[in-house]
Order: structure tokens, then sequence, then C-alpha cells
């Protein structure tokens, strides 16, 4: 309230009183003054539209165009502004369309940029000077649209009457077509039509739908004009660089182009394309580069690819044929392939020695293009397992054979590996192809025949390696398939502590055995349980006495610290070693306990016939004979026999040969061997057979037994899926067969595929 | 003279007489002499079939019991009545597959030395000889049988599936499957003939 607050006026005097009052009438407007006005505006928006300068600033066209306005002249400056705005599209575009796509102006494609630049630019400019009529007549008057909308629609409304917009199209897309056959193209250009057409309202119903039709076919023609004229798979070295469309390609330079192709599109939506069209644009290039060939792609190369080892190529194959879905075609060529290269090597007739090593060389090559090429994909993985399986037990029996004897060989002492680590990465490796084997009871029986061996002949190299091993097993099979193997283990440990133990005290309880006495020959032996080990025909001999003697000192100990246990001898297991004066002086020889026996005959008697022999050993004729071949037709000819000869008759007479020479202190003197590798291999596979056969009728019972009634076809593959190695329908028959026979089955009367449990 | 008389003293005629045991029973020695009589050769058909009608225990052994119901049955009183019989149950047995059947099953039984679970295969085919046209799978098996002298005994399931093999399964084999129930024996004689077979085609 400073007024009131005002001191006095200083002059004084009456106070003077501004009185308003209202007109009387309107002033009239001049007659000419809309019309004046309108024509202003109109060559202010011609000048814009000549790009000059124009006259009067915009500030007072605002005031015209605001005062026109007030004077409810909105209309018809609307109507001047779309006069215009037709007139001007009309006049400029008329004269680009009217030129040949290229010519010394430029190119269409660059006029229609510059056109729409400019036409842009003023079209702001000119939204500012009417900006009054936008804000109040356009926004708020039913069916008038924005100013800037009418600018658009006038160019929209030209480019579909002329027909325009299909060349524009078609050159936009001839644009990227010489872009991809290599040439340069005019981004800028293609970036501003992309905009002009989004603006407009035409890209994704029309610009887009052309260009990816377009790309369509250009992609279909490339891809078959390349799979045509594909050329089979080239090694690096001899591979030129990327020769482009035209060139001929093998599938990997394929895959590295369809690659860069997906790269260079990808780019492109970044250059001069909306980012909505990039999801449909590659789609369509993959569809057509790579989900139509898909078939051919593999079939031509696949194989190539995978036995070359082409790791980086295969990643491509993965990460493409996933991206189009059709990694089901790639797992049947992965499963394909596994298969044929696996039963190659299978059926390849020589190749047995070294089957383990390329199994496991093939096992190890997929497992890396699993890992590197395939991303380990769970499916890839499972085809591998599967193929591997079903080619691996083509041979019955042999895997699990040559299986167990390169972990025989891995393991015995004097092998050769690098490292311990090396070591436990080849069985590892040997882990990884035995959990495909079916035959894995036949494995235990090799494996346990050859664990035994390593023993006895003291060729074991490690038992912490013996024992991880058994660990494996275990971890792969379960408890139930190591326990043999496990008590074989702990026999051979409470073996080695059972001198000591008998030493100390005669009274403590252990396991296992051995002792010296009173001749000391350095007796020592091994306990081992029965039901752990191999079975041994046990062999008919007459020990020499000091021999005899240990044993009974033996067995005397042993059983005062292990009650109720029987110990069989098993001789022909038995080792020993003999020392010979010879002429040439002292030799150590090492002998089976069944040589060494008949040779400490020689002390006392120098010549001895083969029935004296036989008297005093008790040997029966087979092994005799060969014991005696060994000891004086081998290699080291420790005894003579007369007649001379390689074969040993009953008539024959030996004698110490003192005159035996050798380079070395101890001779190790070799038992002829009696085609035993195979005899021995067939007995171990017929006692596994029979042994699987007991456990099928077990199964068998065990089903019928809960079951009480079933169908043939349901008993077989309840069967099936309870048994860990093949077996023919036949078989399973037969096994029927012997139940119903000792009636633990019978056979429906009515039903014949049908069996009752006899309870 | 009452029916049962007639019987017993039938009977009696081939009755064992050496046994002390105190049973009434015809033992091979007089069933054979019943054949004769008869006029049957053993190695025809019909002595299994009278046996059978006559409710035979085992071979040649036949029951008082089972003698008189099955004479009973036939209503038979003499040789030419019961002859007529066992032709009629021949012709039965080309009409009435279900009853060949329970013949043909108790056909183990009389074929089998004492309680085995097995007939040799030598009985086996003398047996099946007589009765080929009852099945198409006879004739085959028989010759199965000859060249393959590993398979020396034939099982009751065996036995019974073969004339069942014969009705269900057609003669060219296009319906056998080693996948159903056939015993394993069977996996064998199919192999085997078309193992023949193909010889023959070549």
């Amino acid at each position: 309230m400073w007024t009131t607050k005002r001191p006095a006026s200083p002059i004084g005097g009456p106070q003077k009183r501004l009185v308003l009052k209202g007109l009387d009438a309107l002033p009239a407007l001049p007659p000419s003054y809309k019309t004046d006005t309108l024509e202003g505006l109109r060559s202010a928006v011609h000048g814009i539209q000549q790009n000059q300068p124009t006259p009067r600033g915009l500030e007072e066209l605002y005031r015209d165009c605001e005062s026109l306005c007030l004077h409810n002249f909105a209309s018809e400056v609307y109507s001047m502004l779309r006069t215009e705005f037709g007139r001007y599209t009309q006049q400029r575009l008329s004269q680009i369309d009217s030129q040949p796509d290229v010519s010394a102006t430029g190119s269409v494609l660059e006029q229609v940029r510059q056109f729409w630049e400019d036409y842009t630019e003023q079209l702001s400019t000119i939204q500012c000077i009417f900006l009054y009529l936008d804000r109040t007549y356009a926004l708020n008057t039913t069916n008038v649209v924005s100013l800037w909308e009418l600018g658009l629609s006038a160019v929209r409304q030209h480019l579909a009457d002329a027909n325009m917009r299909s060349r524009l199209t078609r050159l936009f897309v001839g644009e990227t077509i010489k872009e991809r056959n290599g040439q340069a193209a005019d981004g800028l250009s293609l970036a501003s039509i992309c905009r002009m057409f989004v603006d407009l309202g035409l890209y994704s119903q029309f610009l887009q739908p052309n260009f990816i039709e377009a790309t369509r076919e250009y992609y279909q023609k490339e891809s078959l004009r390349a799979i045509s004229s594909m050329v089979p798979i080239r090694q690096a070295a001899e591979k030129q660089a990327e020769t482009g469309p035209s060139g001929f390609m093998d599938v990997p330079g394929y895959l590295a182009h369809v690659q860069h192709r997906l790269d260079e599109e990808t780019q492109r939506v970044t250059r001069y394309l909306m980012p909505s069209t990039r999801s449909v644009l590659l789609a369509t290039t993959l569809t057509e580069l790579v989900e139509r060939h898909v078939s051919k792609l593999l079939v031509s190369s696949f194989d190539a690819m995978v036995d070359a080892n082409m790791i980086s190529n295969l990643g491509t194959l993965y990460s493409l044929l996933s991206q189009v879905n059709q990694l089901d075609a790639l797992q049947q060529s992965w499963g394909a392939y596994i298969r044929k290269t696996g039963l190659c090597l299978m059926q390849a007739p020589d190749l047995d020695s070294v089957l383990v090593d390329r199994l496991l060389e093939l096992k190890q090559k997929l497992d890396t293009i699993l890992r590197d090429a395939f991303q380990s994909n769970a499916r890839l993985v499972s085809t591998l397992h599967g193929a591997f399986e079903a080619f691996i037990n083509t041979r019955r029996n042999k895997p699990a054979q040559l299986i167990a004897r390169q972990a025989d060989h891995y393991l015995r002492s004097g092998s050769k590996h690098a490292t311990e680590q090396g070591l436990v990465d080849l069985l590892d490796r040997i882990i990884g192809i035995f959990r495909f084997i079916q035959g894995k009871d036949l494995f235990e029986a090799y494996y346990r025949r050859d664990l035994a061996k390593r023993f006895l002949g003291n060729r074991i190299a490690d038992m912490d390696t013996e024992r991880l091993m058994v660990q494996k097993l275990k971890a792969e099979c379960g408890g139930g398939y190591t326990d043999r193997l496990e008590g074989m283990l702990r026999d051979i440990v409470t073996s080695e502590e059972l001198p000591d133990i008998l030493e100390q005290k005669e009274t403590q309880p252990q396991d296992e055995q051995q002792s010296p006495e009173p001749e000391d020959i350095g007796f020592r032996a091994n306990v081992l349980t029965m039901a752990y080990w191999p079975s041994y025909d046990p062999l008919a001999l007459v020990l020499p006495h000091q021999v005899e003697q240990a044993q009974s000192n033996f067995i005397q100990k042993y059983s005062q610290t292990h009650h109720r246990r029987k110990l069989l001898w098993q001789h022909n297991l038995g080792t020993c070693l003999i020392k010979v004066e010879f002429e040439e002086g002292l030799k150590e020889l090492q002998l089976s306990l069944v040589q060494g026996t008949v040779m400490l005959l020689f002390s006392e008697e120098d010549e001895l016939t083969y029935t004296q022999i036989q008297q005093q050993t008790g040997l029966e004729n087979t092994e005799l004979r060969r014991v005696l071949q060994s000891l004086a037709c081998g290699r080291f000819r420790v005894l003579t026999k007369e007649p001379k000869g390689r074969d040993v008759n009953t008539t024959d007479k030996f004698a110490f040969n003192a005159k035996f020479k050798s380079p070395h202190v101890r001779v190790k003197i070799s038992q002829i061997a009696v085609k035993e590798a195979e005899k021995d291999n067939n007995e171990l596979e017929d006692h596994v057979h029979l042994d699987r056969m007991y456990r099928v009728e077990a199964a068998l019972v065990r089903i019928m037994k809960a079951h009480k009634t079933m169908e043939h076809s349901a008993l077989s593959s309840e069967l099936l899926g309870q048994l860990d190695f093949a077996i023919s329908t036949t078989e399973i028959k037969d096994r029927i067969e012997t139940l119903i026979e000792r009636e633990y089955l019978r056979r429906d009367d009515a039903d014949t595929s049908k069996y009752h449990y006899i309870a | 003279m009452a029916k049962g008389e007639d019987i017993q003293s039938w009977f009696l005629e081939y009755q064992d007489m050496n046994r002390d045991d105190g049973k009434n029973i015809i033992v091979p020695e007089g069933f054979e002499k019943l054949c004769e009589k008869l006029d049957y050769s053993m190695e025809d058909i019909n002595p299994m079939v009278l046996l059978w009608r006559l409710n035979g225990l085992e071979l040649g052994t036949i029951e008082y019991t089972g003698w008189e119901s099955g004479l009973r049955e036939m209503k038979a009183k003499n040789e030419d009545e019961l002859r007529q019989a066992i032709d009629d149950t021949l012709k039965r047995f080309d009409k009435d597959p279900a009853y060949f059947k329970a013949f043909y099953r108790r056909l183990f039984d009389y074929l089998r030395v004492g309680k085995q679970k097995f007939i040799s295969s030598e009985y086996a085919t003398a047996i099946l000889s007589l009765v080929m046209d009852k099945g198409w799978a006879f004739s085959k098996f028989v010759e199965f049988l000859e060249a393959s002298k590993d398979v020396e005994t034939v099982n009751r399931d065996q036995w019974q599936s073969l004339l069942e093999l014969s009705k269900v399964i057609k003669p060219d084999l296009s319906n056998y499957s080693k996948e159903d129930a056939w015993p394993g024996l069977f996996d064998r004689f199919v192999d085997w003939m078309e193992a023949s077979n193909s010889k023959t085609a070549a």
C-alpha cells in the first residue's frame, strides 16, 4: 500500500482524475487490411521457400499472423499456407522427378535429400512465424492438422500422386544393392531419405517391406550361386583371400562370408536404417543364406570339417545354425559322423592293437570340438554319448577286453607315461570310453585278471594309482562293481605287511601271510582271498623239502593268528630265484616255482630220465613237457637233453648243463606259453557269459515274482532295463524257456505270449 | 453178465499179473498185446490214440479206472467197437482242432521217460512224423531236429508251442518275429528254415 503512505503532493491543488470510457463503435479495419496482410505473409513464405531473407522481421510477421487470426481470418491464413506448401513441393519434386536417376546436377536421391533438408528447415521457420495460428486455430479446430503435419502431407500427397515414392524406394534399394556388391553408396542420402519416409509415416508400411523383399531376393540369388559352385574344402594353406560373392567358395569360406554379410547388415542398420529393421533384416539374411541350405552345407562338408578339426569354422557353423533353429540337423550330422567314424575304427581288421588309442584320440578330438566350437551344447553332448555307445558295442566283448588291456598297459611298471598327472589324465580318458561299453562285467573280469598278473608278476608300479583307478571305476559303476577289486587291493596290502606281523607276534589277528625259518630260503607267501581273485587250476607238484618245510612253517604261524582259514597253495603262480654254480661262475636263475623244483632235482643227480623227474615231481605229462622244454630247449639251456631236439619225449634223458654261459648274472627263463592268450580270453569270456545268464535268470524271476503275470514284450523290456550288457532276444527266450522247464514260470494256456509266475 | 464184468474180464486179459503191489494195471507188454489183437502196428498213431482214450498214464501203462471210464465213454464192449471208436476219434481230430490239441499235449507225457522234463528229439520226430497233416510246421521241425544234432531234447513248452506255431504263423514265416514270445529254439528253427529255403531257391 505504498499509495497511502505517500506524502501529499507538494504541488497541491485539486486532484486530477483519469476517466476511462468505452468506445462508441469499434474502429473499422481498413478495407484492404486483410488482403494486404495476407499478401505480405504469402510473399514472406515465398521468400523463405527461396531461401531469401524476409524483408520484414519475423517478429512483425508473427504479429501480422496473430492479428489476422484475432480478426477471424485464421482459416484464410491456413488455406493460404496449404496452397503454398502444395505449390512448392509440387514444383520442386516434379522438377526432380523429371530428371534421370543420375545426372550432372546429382542423383535423384541426392536432390531429394537436398529438398527434404530445405523443406523441413523452411517448415520449422514457417512454423515459428505462424505459431499463433498453429496454437489456436489448428489446435482447436477439428479436422485441421498442425502446420508441420500440413507441410508433410503436401509431400506425402505428391509422392503418392506422382508415384514418386515407388521410384524413390527403387532407388533406395538399388543403392543398398550397389553397396552389397562392393561399391560405395551414398549413405548420407540414404539416411536422409530413410528419415523422410519415417517422418512421412511411410517407412514400416512401405520402404521396409520393399527393402526386405529386395534383400531376400538378393541373398537368395547369391546363396544359390555360391552353393551351386561350391568347391570341396581347402586347407587353410591353399585358401586365397576372401573372394567375394561371385568367387568359388568352400563351405568354411561360405560360412565366413555369411558371418561377414551379417556384420554388414548390422552396420547398415546403424548407418541408415531404423533400429526396428534390424531383427527382420538379419532374420531374412539368415533364412536365405543359411536356413535354406542347411542340409546341403552339412552333407557336403560337415564331415570334412570335423575330420580337419576346423574348430573356428565349426564354431561359426554352430552359431549360424543355432540362430536359425537348425541344431536338429547339426545334431544328426554330428551323430552320423561319430557313428560312421567309430564304426570304421571298430571294423578295421588289423587295428585292434591300437584301437583303444584311436578311440581315445577320437574322443578327445570330439570333446574339444564340443567344448570350443559347440559351446558344450547339452544335446550335442548327449548325441556324442549315444553315438559312441552305439558303435563301440558293435563288437560285443572286444572293446571291454581292449580297454582293460590298455588300462593294464598304463598301470604296469615300466610303461612310459610322462608324469603322474599325465597318467591320471590317461586313466580319466580310459574311463571316458569305458563309460560307453555295455559289457562292464567283462571288463571287470579282464581287469581282475590283469591286476592279478601285475601283482604276482611284481609289476605294480604304484599302489596309489591302482587305488585311484579302482575308485574311478567305483564312481562310475557303484560299489557292487568294485567289491572284488577292492578286496584284491586289500589282499595285496595285507600280503605285503604279513611277514612283519607274523614276525612280531604269533598272536595278532590279521589277514595275510608268509614266513621263513629253519633254513632261510627267503620264503614268502601271498594270501589271496579266493572270492576276489580269478580262479586258477590247482597244480599237483611235489615240492622240494626246503620249500615244503617253509610252507608248513608258514601255515603253522599263520593259523595261530588267523583261525579257521583254509589255505590252498597255487603252485603254478609261484616264482623263485635259485643260485646255481656253473663253470662260468655263479648265476641267479629267475624261475617259476615248477621250473625251480625241477632244477633243484639236479643238485643231487647230474643226470635224470624223464620218468625219474616225473616220479620225483609228480607233474603230469603236459606240464612236465612244457617245463623241460623251457629249461632244455629254450633260449637259455640250463639242462641238456639226450637225444637233442626241440620236442620232449618220455624216453629222453636230461643232465645239468655246467657249461651254460650268459653275459648276465641274473637270467630269467620264461615259461613256454601255450597259446595262452586266446584260450585264456575265451575261458574268461565263457565264464562271464555263464555269469550273465545266471543274472538274467535271477532278474527274470525277480520281475515275474513282482508282477505275477506278464506279457512277453513287457517282460523283455523290463529285463533289458535292468541289464548292463547286451543280450539277444533269442537268448532271453532261452532263459525264459529254462525257467519254464524248471517250473518257475508257466506259459498261459490261452495266450501264449503271457507268462505266469509259479509261487 | 453185467457190463462191468465184461469190462473187467477184458482188462484181465492184459493186466500185469507179475506184481505184488496189488495194483490193477496194464503195462507195456500187455498194451502191445492189446494192439496186436486190434491189428495195430506199433509204428502207427493208433496205439497212441488208444492209450489216450483209455486214459493211459504213461507209455503203455493203463490203470483199471482209466480203462473202465475210457471204454464206457467210447461205448465199446468188444474189439470191433473199440477199433471203430478209435477210427472215429481219428476222424474227429480232423474236424475238431481243440480235440486234437488235447491229445497232442498228452503225447508229451507218453513220450518222456519217467518224470523227465523233456522228451528226446528222437521220440519227438518219430511221433511228429505220424501226425504231420495236423500242422504245417511238424514236418519242417522233424527235418530241423534231424539236421541239428545239438538239439537233443524238446521240453513241454516247446512241444506245446509247436502246435501253436503251426496255427498262428504262416508257412512263409512272414508273421514270425523274434521279438514275440516263441521259445528261443524256434528262432533257430526259423533261421534254419530260411537258410534251407534260400538254399533251395538258389
